[in-house]
């Protein structure tokens, strides 16, 4: 009962034609677009010059047809000091953040340079990661540091978004400048990129089917936005009552579009935050901010 | 006997791709539940989620994660063999039901308030003398008519049955 070498040559040659069959992208279908510009100004949806910066705000297109023009900036802090979730979020995130660097530990491991979180929002995340060799988002390295100093603070959990938008407040005013065009974050760009635009869930469809095929027309009682601009003030309290940081709100995108939503702090989901932060490059940083 | 080794080994190498068909691992998913999606809401001062049971199971289409390896559908071209068969007041019930049609969110349709505008407004419908058969092919997959079409394809994707797409299309040609 020996197995001669012509059989073993081809077992091992169908073995190796069906494991690259499984190693080989499933079919997806593709929402049109064309490559994104990792600036804000770049936004497709020709409502940029409505929201560019405080002084461009125009409070005469807060009607209910037009609102939408605004993509939510003139709720931004300094425009909405009302006392608002997102002011109750940033209180909450900085006796949490107190609480967990009393011996600056928890700062040196998300990133302050020289004891300060100035920029760590602007310009520092996401980010490559040598050590954990992958690209992670802001809210990840909290989850991380907190974990070292014995705290659990989930990603997406509301104490993590706090944190997150405490140490966001350090580089309010400064505009986002993440460099996407290298290395492994213009890989994560371009895999966000994609994602965007893959069509998957019941419906078939795609960030970009809402965000750009339906942007400014009617989906039931919502106005889809632009894309460009949002990761300047994320996490952010919605006016559901609930404070959000991007990822949490993919799931829920997710769930409205008819897709199944996966885990946050995903390679996916961190994919697309990159896409979206490049895309708001230029943006000053607005925190604590409120939309709905 | 040797070659029934090397077609079972082959077999068992086979039967080992069927992972294709499987669920992506990185899902929010609970199979003990009815409706299998889950998803997180956070829990205000705290570290944590409460989770929650989606209104449908997502799982069984295309998601966006890296390990589905299940393709996603071409489009079905499909007739109505015979005549129409539908009921028009089951119809309009499904095209303002969040879960199955949903036709309002994107189409203005006879008495709805809160309608969309994305698609075309389906207001006259009735009165356009559309082919029945088109109709049809339009609900059950409109990528049919136009690839690029963002319809979402109701029959290929198995989210409303042949019975249900005859009576939203004799809603439609209600007048």
């Amino acid at each position: 009962m020996l197995i001669s070498k012509k059989q073993i040559v081809t077992a091992v040659i169908l073995a190796l034609l069906v494991l690259s069959g499984q190693a080989q992208e499933p079919y997806r279908q593709y929402v049109k677009h064309s490559p994104g510009i990792a600036h804000a100004s770049a936004d497709v949806s020709g409502t940029y010059k409505y929201w560019k910066d405080t002084e461009s705000i125009n409070e005469g297109l807060m009607s209910n047809e037009q609102i939408w023009k605004l993509n939510s900036k003139w709720q931004d802090e300094p425009f909405d000091d009302s006392l608002h979730g997102g002011h109750v979020a940033m209180d909450r995130g900085e006796a949490v953040y107190n609480k967990l660097n009393t011996n600056d530990e928890f700062a040196n491991c998300i990133g302050a340079r020289n004891g300060k979180l100035d920029g760590l929002r602007a310009n520092y995340y996401p980010r490559f990661n040598d050590h954990l060799n992958h690209v992670t988002g802001l809210e990840e390295m909290i989850e991380l540091c907190a974990d070292k100093q014995g705290m659990t603070l989930l990603n997406g959990s509301y104490d993590n978004s706090a944190v997150s938008v405490y140490i966001g407040s350090f580089s309010n005013s400064m505009p986002m400048n993440v460099n996407v065009s290298e290395g492994e974050l213009k890989l994560a760009f371009e895999r966000g990129e994609r994602l965007f635009f893959m069509r998957t869930g019941w419906t078939n469809f795609a960030c970009g089917t809402c965000h750009v095929t339906f942007s400014g027309k009617h989906l039931r009682g919502q106005t889809p936005t632009t894309y460009y601009g949002d990761a300047a003030h994320w996490p952010t309290y919605r006016v559901k009552n609930e404070l959000q940081s991007l990822h949490l709100r993919f799931t829920e995108c997710n769930r409205s579009g008819g897709t199944q939503p996966i885990a946050i702090g995903s390679k996916e989901y961190t994919d697309l935050e990159v896409y979206l932060t490049g895309l708001s490059n230029g943006q000053a940083v607005r925190q604590p901010s409120v939309r709905n | 006997m040797n070659k029934l080794i090397t077609i079972g080994s082959v077999l068992l190498l086979m039967s080992s791709s069927s992972t294709a068909e499987e669920k992506p691992d990185n899902i929010l998913y609970d199979e003990w539940l009815i409706n299998k999606t889950i998803w997180p809401k956070p829990i205000e001062n705290s570290g944590d989620f409460e989770w929650h049971e989606h209104r449908q199971d997502l799982s069984l289409w295309p998601t966006l994660s890296y390990s589905d390896k299940r393709d996603s559908t071409n489009p079905e071209t499909v007739s109505l063999n015979g005549a129409l068969n539908g009921n028009a007041e089951r119809g309009k019930k499904l095209a303002n039901n969040l879960v199955k049609g949903n036709c309002v969110a994107c189409h203005q349709l006879p008495g709805a308030s809160q309608f969309g505008n994305v698609g075309p407004s389906l207001e006259l419908i009735s009165y356009k003398d559309r082919d029945v058969n088109w109709l049809y092919q339009q609900v059950y997959d409109a990528r049919v008519h136009n690839p690029e079409s963002a319809m979402p394809p109701y029959g290929t994707h198995g989210v409303l049955s042949f019975q249900e797409m005859q009576d939203i299309v004799s809603y439609l040609k209600t007048k």
